[in-house]
């Protein structure tokens, strides 16, 4: 593959990419709305099958977050797709991720006072908060970048 | 006393007739880099600021400059 069609095929995915990014972190926030409809204590099959959907949604958003995505891709244009200003985009996005999860940490803290929550639950509310946040905000700068070129 | 870097890659670029993109492949990043940089939007570091001046044909001096606004 020439430097052309690396860059070409860098430029393509980088879009798809801020365009992917903003919409998988509002589909997830939406998909907690089934999880906190279940029961508390949780034990029918389907219940397990949801909480390990969102695991394993969790983990591969947090792939996606950590690699920049492309891993069919070659070397050339992963490292591409991950050039300085996406490091640094990515950067912000780590950032509001942490204070979204010590906002929402502190929240359920408060809660907890008045109304018991459970370690599970606290873990996964802060958990999609960061994971959401910093996709949102990871994304909203990478769509913004390729704006105005 | 707030300061921001500026740069003349865009006028450089027309006087050399080079593309962001063509700019891009030059040294290495994506055109998304080249285009936040062109526009003040995002600041590159040492070893692009270097690349890119070497692939306009300036010293980094020439294409970089700090503003200061009171």
């Amino acid at each position: 593959m020439n430097q052309r069609t690396i860059s070409e095929e860098a430029e393509r995915l980088s879009m798809r990419r801020a365009r992917a990014l903003p919409a998988l972190g509002i589909i997830f926030l939406a998909q907690q709305a089934s999880f906190l409809s279940m029961p508390e204590h949780a034990v029918r099959p389907v219940d397990h099958l949801k909480v390990s959907a969102w695991l394993v949604l969790t983990i591969v958003l947090l792939a996606g977050l950590a690699t920049g995505g492309g891993w069919f891709r070659s070397r050339a244009v992963r490292d591409l797709l991950n050039d300085e200003s996406t490091r640094a985009h990515r950067q912000t996005g780590y950032v509001y991720g942490f204070w979204a999860a010590m906002g929402t940490a502190l929240g359920i803290y408060i809660v907890n006072m008045f109304e018991p929550v459970s370690g599970r639950d606290a873990v996964h509310i802060i958990v999609t908060a960061a994971v959401a946040t910093a996709l949102l905000n990871f994304g909203m700068l990478e769509r913004r970048a390729l704006r105005n070129g | 006393m707030a300061e921001q870097l500026r740069n003349r890659i865009k006028e450089r670029r027309a006087e050399l007739e080079i593309t962001q993109a063509g700019l891009a492949e030059s040294v290495g990043v994506t055109r998304k880099t080249v285009n936040t940089v062109e526009n003040g939007v995002f600041t590159p570091s040492t070893i692009l600021a270097l690349k890119l001046a070497e692939a306009l044909d300036l010293t980094v001096e020439q294409l970089f400059w700090i503003e200061e606004h009171r």
